[in-house]
């Protein structure tokens, strides 16, 4: 952990968002209605990781989380947790990850909470899995001090396998740090708490996915999703006037004027991976239209800016709203 | 008589103690062939092993994982037995198997270079090719202490030091080489077709930095050439996907000494992560989230 000093008084640089989480629950007064409360935070967290273990995206001192943590009652566990493994899985399936490896982690010797309230816990989180009918495996005695819980890893291309996701149980820190609620009986309970997080570290994640593409992102994430280039000067004006339609209906483009050779020019934006490469000469210029090449070489032939508009927007139409 | 039950259920019962070898030969000869270890009652054991009551047995091939790993570890043991040859002064310490391969730490004088590794690679592929049978002794533990102080190798002399007392202390031999190991190891060196040695780097005796510096030669090593092969290809476009790599070519990212394990964002990385934030923000957003900020300390 990081730390710092000012006017006479210590601090740390958080590691995790829970705590803050529970600040934010314990104002105001919560009672059994408000529940299940889900906080959500991109949260910048710094960890003093030794610098010979530090590795570029995947290994890093400051990152943000996908973090979020639901505060609800344990009858309210397994529906959170369900609903949770829908969300992720089909994250993961966006991403283009379909081989998902599941672990439940299980009481450990040294544990906080009766026996009753782990039995209860422990499962939920298996009948949420079971009743999707996924495969997962036990880890008996893996589980935190302060709850069971569900991790996530994704295999990628080349067969590793990066763990990401997590659900976490966590009858501690709740009543530790003064979380309560008014229950239907009008007395004062101590909710539930669930750590979940997808992703895991978004830095992480996105060097998981700049390997897992070889930097050629999906159309729907790439930096710049398409490169108009003219062939002579001459369609500069016009080839302006795509990028402007283009960036006014909401997508990444850019223009290529330099006076250089085509085949140069498209031998670079291809370099770069950028998904669509629009050639204008001067044909299209006087037709109105775009001559499209993908960046694996593929030729797509003339199409008008229309067409072209409407196939980039199928293109990210599942992901972007 | 040992009665042995075979992994399909079948018995075959043999009229004097068998070695593992001996039942696999029983089986077929292409079995025998293959055997790299038994698996007596769920304990790995040599080929070699004698087994005189009734068990119950697998013979393990290359094309088990216990057997891969066997090959692996008695490949670590190669490794060593090919130092020593090239350079007698230098001590064998430790040589674990690791995932796709085994390393050995060695304490030596001088610097290994990469030319010194291919020499070495070569010498074990000669070794290998020499088909060494490997055997197995037991030593009481006084003598294998001095056995290893008179051959100069004190490190080994130390592990077994700390090994505790009533244990005996397991030799394996191969040619003119002998280690201390608990094995199981393949039966001959010959069986050893598919490795390379991937990489140098320092590593402590013992892990603890109090120590002496040794030297740690990875390798990698797998049942079959094509194994072997295909490792290699995974590795190489493992290296042509490296995030780093690619951050720099695209101008993603980049990471600098002054704040090390921090990410400066370049335009066209950040505008991956934004895309990405927000498509989960918008997915929790109707999964009924509420999105909070709190302070970094």
């Amino acid at each position: 952990m990081f730390s710092t000093h000012s006017e006479n008084r210590d601090y740390a640089i958080k590691p995790m968002n829970c705590p803050g989480h529970i600040q934010i629950f314990n104002q105001g007064l919560k009672s059994y209605r408000d529940l299940p409360l889900r906080l959500a935070e991109f949260g910048s967290c710094h960890r003093n990781e030794p610098s010979g273990t530090l590795h570029g995206l995947l290994r890093i001192r400051n990152f943000v989380q996908d973090d979020a943590h639901i505060f609800c009652t344990e009858a309210q566990i397994q529906s959170e947790v369900s609903n949770f493994i829908d969300l992720l899985l089909k994250v993961y399936a966006d991403f283009g990850f379909h081989e998902v490896l599941i672990k439940l982690s299980t009481r450990p010797e040294q544990r906080i909470g009766g026996d009753e309230v782990w039995d209860k816990a422990e499962q939920a989180l298996e009948l949420a899995l079971n009743h999707k009918k996924l495969d997962w495996q036990l880890q008996p005695g893996e589980g935190a001090f302060y709850g069971p819980k569900i991790e996530f890893a994704l295999k990628d291309c080349l067969g590793r396998i990066w763990q990401c996701g997590t659900i976490q149980v966590d009858f501690a820190m709740p009543g530790r740090l003064g979380a309560e609620y008014v229950a239907t009986d009008g007395n004062k309970q101590v909710p539930v708490m669930l750590h979940r997080a997808i992703l895991g570290s978004l830095e992480r994640f996105i060097g998981v996915l700049i390997e897992e593409y070889a930097g050629a992102f999906p159309v729907w994430l790439a930096p710049v999703q398409a490169v108009i280039l003219n062939i002579t000067d001459q369609q500069a004006p016009y080839a302006r006037q795509v990028e402007a339609h283009l960036s006014k209906a909401g997508f990444r483009v850019n223009c290529d004027l330099r006076n250089e050779k085509i085949g140069l020019k498209i031998r670079e934006h291809t370099l770069q991976k950028v998904p669509y490469l629009l050639v204008v000469g001067k044909r299209e210029s006087e037709t109105q239209q775009v001559a499209v090449r993908l960046r694996n070489g593929e030729d797509q032939g003339a199409m008008s800016l229309d067409a072209f508009t409407a196939q980039l927007r199928a293109d990210v139409a599942d992901y972007i709203i | 008589m040992p009665l042995i039950t075979l992994p399909d259920g079948s018995q075959r019962q043999f009229e004097q103690p068998v070695t593992v070898a001996q039942v696999a030969t029983s089986i077929s000869a292409g079995l025998a062939k293959a055997a790299i270890a038994g698996k007596i009652n769920d304990r790995l054991v040599d080929t070699t092993t004698v087994i005189e009551t009734d068990v119950s047995l697998t013979i393990i091939t290359d094309r088990d994982p216990e057997g891969l790993e066997i090959i692996r570890h008695s490949c670590a043991h190669l490794l060593a037995q090919a130092v020593k040859r090239l350079f007698s002064t230098a001590q064998v310490t430790i040589g674990p198997v690791i995932a796709d391969g085994f390393y050995y730490d060695f304490a030596y004088e001088k610097h290994f270079t990469p030319a010194d590794l291919e020499k070495i690679q070569a010498m074990m592929t000669e070794l290998a090719a020499e088909d060494f049978t490997v055997t197995r002794s037991v030593m009481p533990r006084e003598e294998a202490i001095n056995f290893f102080r008179s051959q100069g190798e004190e490190y080994k002399a130390q592990i077994i030091e700390a090994i505790p007392s009533p244990e005996p202390i397991s030799l394996y031999q191969q040619g003119e080489f002998i280690d201390l190991c608990r094995g199981p190891h393949v039966p001959s060196t010959g069986k050893l077709q598919a490795f390379k040695l991937m990489k140098l780097a320092g590593a402590y005796w013992r892990g603890d930095s109090n120590n002496e510096m040794l030297q740690r030669i990875y390798g990698t090593a797998w049942a079959k050439s094509k194994d072997l092969q295909l490792y290699l290809h995974r590795l190489e476009e493992a290296e042509r996907r490296d995030h780093r790599k690619l951050g720099k070519q695209l101008d993603l990212f980049h990471v600098q000494e002054e704040a090390p394990g921090m990410i400066f964002w370049h335009n066209p990385g950040w505008t991956v992560y934004l895309q990405i934030q927000n498509y989960i923000r918008h997915l929790l957003r109707q999964q009924g989230y509420q999105e909070v900020h709190t302070p970094h300390w």
